[in-house]
C-alpha cells in the first residue's frame, strides 16, 4: 500500500483511489424560488429542509477509515500539506506584479460592485470610543480565502441562476466564487476537486458567490484579505440565523399565549387564525413551523477596527445572524447612503493587493473615534467658563 | 467511596495541546446538519495550526512558566469553561488589549471581601473625578468583559457599583485593604446589618509586606430576620453566614431541594475549569508581560533618582 | 440508571432524602425588582408628606409610570399615591440590577415634586447618582441633595 501511495502523488489522483460518492456542483447554488402575491410577505419555498434523523444522516467518508497505516497516514498527509503550500507559492508568484501578475485593474465607476469576503464570527467584545463610551465589536476572522472562480458576464448569463431568476443580469454582472478555509483533498469528490484544479488553487471547505461588475473582476487563486475592507467602511453581513428547531408560535412569532393559570386548557396555541366565519385562512398566517436556520443580512455595519496580523475585521454590531464560527458573507453595503459616500471615496478594486503600499502595512489599523488599549487613560477636559455662561443664560431665557 | 472510582474514568487530554478537545464527548453537541453554515469549532482551531493554512500565524513560544498563583491574581484571563463559546485567536487578541491596559492602569491584586478605593472620569463633577470605596462583593467576566461589584453604606443608603475592569475611564484603582473572606461572592451583605458594609471614604490603606499570604478574614456575618433577597438557608456552599433560627416548615422544605452529592460529581468540577496545560500557556503571555511592566518601573525609578 | 446514580439513589433513600422532588418543576426567573404600577417606593426627602408616609404604615405607591415603557427607571417621572392624595414624583434610586457606573440601591427611593417640577422637601440626605446631572430639568432637586454617588 504505501508503494502505491508513493506512485500516486497527485491529488486528482488520490481522489480516485477512495470512492466518495458526492457529487455536488458548487457553482449552480440552489436558488431561492419567490412567488409574487398581492400581500407583503414572501414566501420561501426549497430554503431549508429538516435534518434528516441521526440514523440517516449520510457521513462523509471518514479519512481514518481509510484504511491507512499510521505511516502511511502521517506520509500523506505531508503530501497533501506540500501540494497545498506550492499552489499558494505559486499564486503568489502570479499575483506578483514582477511575473505574470494580477489582471488589468478596472476602474471605479457609478454602480461597481465589487467582491465580497467570506469571514468566521469569532466572537463579541466590548471596546470604547475615545469619549468614554461603550460599544460592542464583533470579531469576523477572515480565514483564508482565495479566489476559486471568475465567470464573465456572458458565462455567467448560461447558469440557471441568471437565466431563470435573474434575467436582468444577463450580460451585465460577473461572477466570483471566493473559496473560504482549506480541507484535505481526499474529503472531496472528483467533480469538486476538478473545480479547484482548473486555476490551481488549493481545495477549499466552503465557496460562497459574489455578484460583481465586468470592472471588479477578479483573477482566480487571487487571496483575499481582511485589508480587502477599510477601517470606517460599511459592509453588510449576511449569514444563517441560529437553528431553533420546530418551535411554537409563542417563541417563533412572540405571540402572548394564554394565563398559566385559571384556563381551561390554552396556555401556548395560536388562538384565531381565520377572521369569521368563513373559511379562508390568510396566506403568510403565523403558525408553528421551523424557526432559524435562514440567510439574514444585517446591513450598514461600521468597521472600527482590522488586525492583519490575523485577519480579523472588528465590526459594530452585536446581532449578527448565527451561532459562534458561523461563515459570514461580508460585502460592501447596499445601503443608498453608504453607496454614495463611496463613489466620494472609492475602495481598491478588485481588491487590496499587498504589494500596491509603499509602506509595510501595519498590523492594526483603527479608526480615529476608537479607544486603543495603549493610550492614556480618558479624561474630560475642564469646563471651559464662557461656555457655562453661554449655558446658565440660555436657562435663564428659558424660564 | 470505592464504588465512585471504579465508575468514573479519568480523561486523556488531547494531541492538540493547548487547547483541549474533548472530541469524543461532545462530537454530536457540534457536528454540522445539513443546511448548516458554520464551521465545528475544533475544526476551526485545527485548520489554524495546519499548514494548510495559507493565512498561518506562528505563535511565539514563550519560555518562563508562570507560578500557580496567576489564576487566582488574573482570573480574567481564564476563558469561559465552555467550549462551545470559545475561540483561541478571540481569546489572544483579547489578552493582548488587557494587558496593553495593564501597562497603561496599574491594576492591582484583589480577592473578594478586599476593600478598594476606584476613582472614575466624571464630567458632571467640576473636579471631572469622583471617587467611591467600597467593599468587593462579586468578580465576575471573561476577557475584556471582567467587572467587579463594591459596595458601601452611605448616609443610611446601601449602595452597589458595578465597575468595567478594563474601562478606559477608571483613573485609579486603590486596594484599601487586601483580603479575603469564606465566600466567593458576599450578596448576602444586603441582607446583614449595616455595620459590615459600611466603609468611611477616607480609609487609609493598608499595605502588606511583598510575598506575604492574602489573610483569609474568618469572620461570620450574622443576617437581619428575614424576609431576605435569596433564600440563605439554601446555600450550603456559604460559609461567612450565620444563619438565625429558621421555622420548622422552611427547614423541612430545604431537605427536598438540598443536593449533598454535588460536592462528589467529578465531572461538573472538572467542566467547570480550564485545564492546567492550557492554563499555564495562557499566564505565560502575564509572565512577559510582567517583565515589562517591572522594567517600565525601574526605568521610571532611575528617572525619578536622575 | 447509571452504576454512579443507582448509588447515589441508595444513598439518598438510607438518608430519608427526597429523591425525586416532589414539587412541580417550572421555570421561575431571577427577581427583577422594576418599578411599575402598584410598586412601593421610600419617599426620600425631608417633606412632610413623605415622612407622614413612612410612619403611617402605608408606603407610597407608584400610580402612573410617565414613559412609554411602563418600566421606571432613574430619573423618570412617576404619579404617586400617599396619604389619599396625588403627588408626583422623580425616581432616584432603583434596587434593579443597573448597568455598569451607575450606582444600585438597597432601597427604591423618590423625590417629591409638584405641578412645577419644584422639590417638596429642603433638603435629600441620601446620596444620589451622578448620572441625574446631565439632566437639566432636574437641577432644582440637584441642588437640595448633599452627596452624589
Amino acid at each position: 500500500m504505501a508503494s502505491t501511495c508513493r506512485s500516486l502523488c497527485s491529488a486528482g489522483v488520490l481522489a480516485k483511489c477512495f470512492s466518495i460518492s458526492q457529487t455536488r456542483c458548487i457553482l449552480d447554488t440552489k436558488p431561492f424560488v419567490r412567488v409574487l402575491v398581492p400581500t407583503h410577505y414572501q414566501q420561501q419555498r426549497g430554503v431549508r429542509k429538516r435534518p434528516p434523523e441521526p440514523f440517516a444522516r449520510k457521513r462523509r467518508a471518514r479519512i481514518q477509515d481509510s484504511g491507512l497505516s499510521p505511516a502511511n497516514e502521517s506520509f500523506l498527509q505531508e503530501v497533501i500539506a506540500n501540494e497545498a503550500m506550492s499552489k499558494v507559492e505559486e499564486l503568489a508568484k502570479m499575483n506578483c506584479p514582477l511575473k505574470d501578475g494580477p489582471w488589468a485593474r478596472g476602474e471605479w465607476r457609478k454602480g461597481t460592485k465589487r467582491t465580497g469576503v467570506v469571514g468566521v464570527k469569532i466572537g463579541c467584545v466590548p471596546h470604547w470610543t475615545t469619549k468614554g463610551k461603550k460599544m460592542y465589536l464583533t470579531m469576523l476572522q477572515v480565514l483564508d480565502n482565495h479566489v476559486v472562480e471568475y465567470l464573465t458576464p456572458d458565462e455567467f448569463a448560461q447558469t440557471r441562476f441568471v437565466q431563470e431568476f435573474h434575467p436582468k443580469m444577463k450580460g451585465k454582472l460577473g461572477a466570483v466564487f471566493v473559496g473560504s478555509m482549506g480541507i484535505d483533498p481526499r474529503r472531496l469528490s472528483p467533480l469538486e476537486l476538478s473545480l479547484f484544479e482548473k486555476h490551481g488553487v488549493p481545495p477549499k471547505r466552503k465557496v460562497f458567490k459574489f455578484v460583481v461588475t465586468p470592472n471588479a473582476a477578479i483573477r482566480p487563486g487571487t487571496p483575499l484579505f481582511a485589508s480587502h475592507f477599510r477601517v470606517g467602511d460599511y459592509v453588510d453581513l449576511q449569514a444563517k440565523t441560529i437553528d431553533y428547531g420546530f418551535q411554537g408560535v409563542i417563541k417563533k412569532h412572540g405571540f402572548k399565549g394564554g394565563r398559566g393559570h385559571g384556563t381551561t386548557r390554552w396556555f401556548r396555541r395560536v388562538g384565531s387564525i381565520a377572521p369569521g366565519r368563513r373559511d379562508v385562512i390568510p396566506k403568510g398566517q403565523k403558525m408553528p413551523g421551523y424557526m432559524g436556520n435562514k440567510w439574514r443580512t444585517l446591513k450598514g455595519t461600521r468597521i472600527y477596527k482590522i488586525d492583519t496580523k490575523y485577519n480579523v475585521i472588528y465590526v459594530k454590531a452585536s446581532t449578527i445572524p448565527g451561532p459562534l464560527h458561523a461563515y459570514v458573507r461580508i460585502m460592501d453595503s447596499k445601503l443608498p447612503n453608504r453607496v454614495r459616500e463611496r463613489e466620494l471615496d472609492p475602495p481598491p478594486i478588485p481588491t487590496f493587493y499587498p504589494q500596491d503600499s509603499p509602506e509595510p502595512i501595519p498590523e492594526e489599523i483603527y479608526h480615529p473615534d476608537l479607544f486603543r488599549f495603549d493610550m492614556e487613560s480618558i479624561l474630560f477636559p475642564p469646563d471651559d467658563p464662557a461656555l457655562e455662561k453661554k449655558k446658565k443664560s440660555k436657562t435663564a431665557q428659558k424660564k | 467511596m470505592a464504588s465512585l472510582k471504579t465508575s468514573c474514568r479519568v480523561l486523556q487530554t488531547s494531541r492538540h495541546l493547548p487547547v483541549f478537545n474533548p472530541r469524543a464527548f461532545y462530537r454530536s453537541y457540534d457536528r454540522p446538519q445539513k443546511g448548516h453554515e458554520k464551521v465545528p469549532s475544533w475544526t476551526i482551531e485545527k485548520h489554524r495550526d495546519s499548514p494548510l493554512n495559507a493565512t498561518r500565524v506562528e505563535s511565539e513560544r514563550l519560555r518562563h512558566a508562570a507560578p500557580t498563583e496567576f489564576r487566582y491574581i488574573f482570573p480574567e484571563f481564564l476563558p469561559h469553561p465552555d467550549w462551545k463559546k470559545r475561540d483561541r485567536v478571540a481569546e489572544k487578541l483579547q489578552r493582548r488589549d488587557m494587558l496593553r491596559r495593564r501597562l497603561v492602569l496599574d491594576i492591582p491584586e484583589f480577592y473578594v471581601g478586599s476593600i478598594l478605593g476606584v476613582t472614575v472620569a466624571d464630567q458632571h463633577v467640576p473636579s471631572k473625578q469622583s471617587r467611591f470605596v467600597g467593599i468587593c462583593i462579586h468578580r465576575d467576566g471573561h476577557g475584556l468583559r471582567a467587572n467587579f461589584t463594591l459596595r458601601n453604606h452611605i448616609d443610611g443608603q446601601g449602595v452597589e457599583i458595578k465597575y468595567d475592569l478594563y474601562n478606559p475611564t477608571l483613573q485609579n484603582i486603590e486596594v484599601l485593604k487586601l483580603e479575603k473572606r469564606l465566600d466567593e461572592e458576599l450578596f448576602y451583605l444586603r441582607d446583614a446589618p449595616a455595620t459590615h458594609s459600611t466603609i468611611t471614604f477616607d480609609r487609609k490603606p493598608e499595605t502588606l509586606p511583598l510575598g506575604a499570604t492574602v489573610p483569609v478574614n474568618m469572620k461570620k456575618i450574622p443576617l437581619n430576620p428575614p424576609p431576605w433577597t435569596q433564600r440563605w438557608e439554601k446555600r450550603e456552599d456559604l460559609k461567612g453566614i450565620d444563619l438565625p433560627e429558621l421555622p420548622e416548615k422552611r427547614m423541612r422544605k430545604l431537605s427536598q431541594i438540598v443536593k449533598p452529592w454535588e460536592k462528589y460529581d467529578l465531572m461538573k468540577e472538572y467542566r467547570k475549569n480550564i485545564s492546567e496545560e492550557e492554563q499555564n500557556e495562557i499566564f505565560k503571555e502575564v509572565v512577559q508581560h510582567h517583565t515589562r511592566v517591572e522594567k517600565k518601573r525601574h526605568q521610571e525609578r532611575l528617572k525619578r533618582m536622575t | 440508571m447509571s452504576a454512579v446514580a443507582r448509588y447515589f439513589h441508595s444513598r439518598a433513600v438510607t438518608l430519608g432524602l427526597c429523591t425525586r422532588n416532589n414539587t412541580r418543576h417550572f421555570s421561575t426567573s431571577l427577581p427583577l425588582c422594576e418599578l411599575r404600577h402598584m410598586s412601593r417606593v421610600n419617599v426620600v426627602d425631608n417633606s412632610d408628606l413623605g415622612k407622614n408616609a413612612k410612619t403611617s404604615g402605608k408606603p407610597a405607591r407608584i400610580v402612573h409610570v410617565y414613559n412609554k415603557q411602563g418600566v421606571a427607571r432613574i430619573g423618570d417621572k412617576v404619579l404617586l399615591a400617599l396619604e389619599k392624595q396625588k403627588v408626583k414624583g422623580i425616581i432616584v434610586g432603583c434596587k434593579q440590577k443597573q448597568k455598569h457606573m451607575i450606582p444600585k440601591f438597597d432601597s427604591n427611593n423618590v423625590v417629591l415634586i409638584d405641578e412645577e417640577d419644584t422639590p417638596m422637601g429642603s433638603r435629600i440626605n441620601v446620596p444620589i447618582p451622578s448620572v441625574l446631572r446631565k439632566k437639566e430639568e432636574l437641577a432644582k432637586i440637584l441642588a437640595i441633595s448633599s452627596r452624589f454617588v
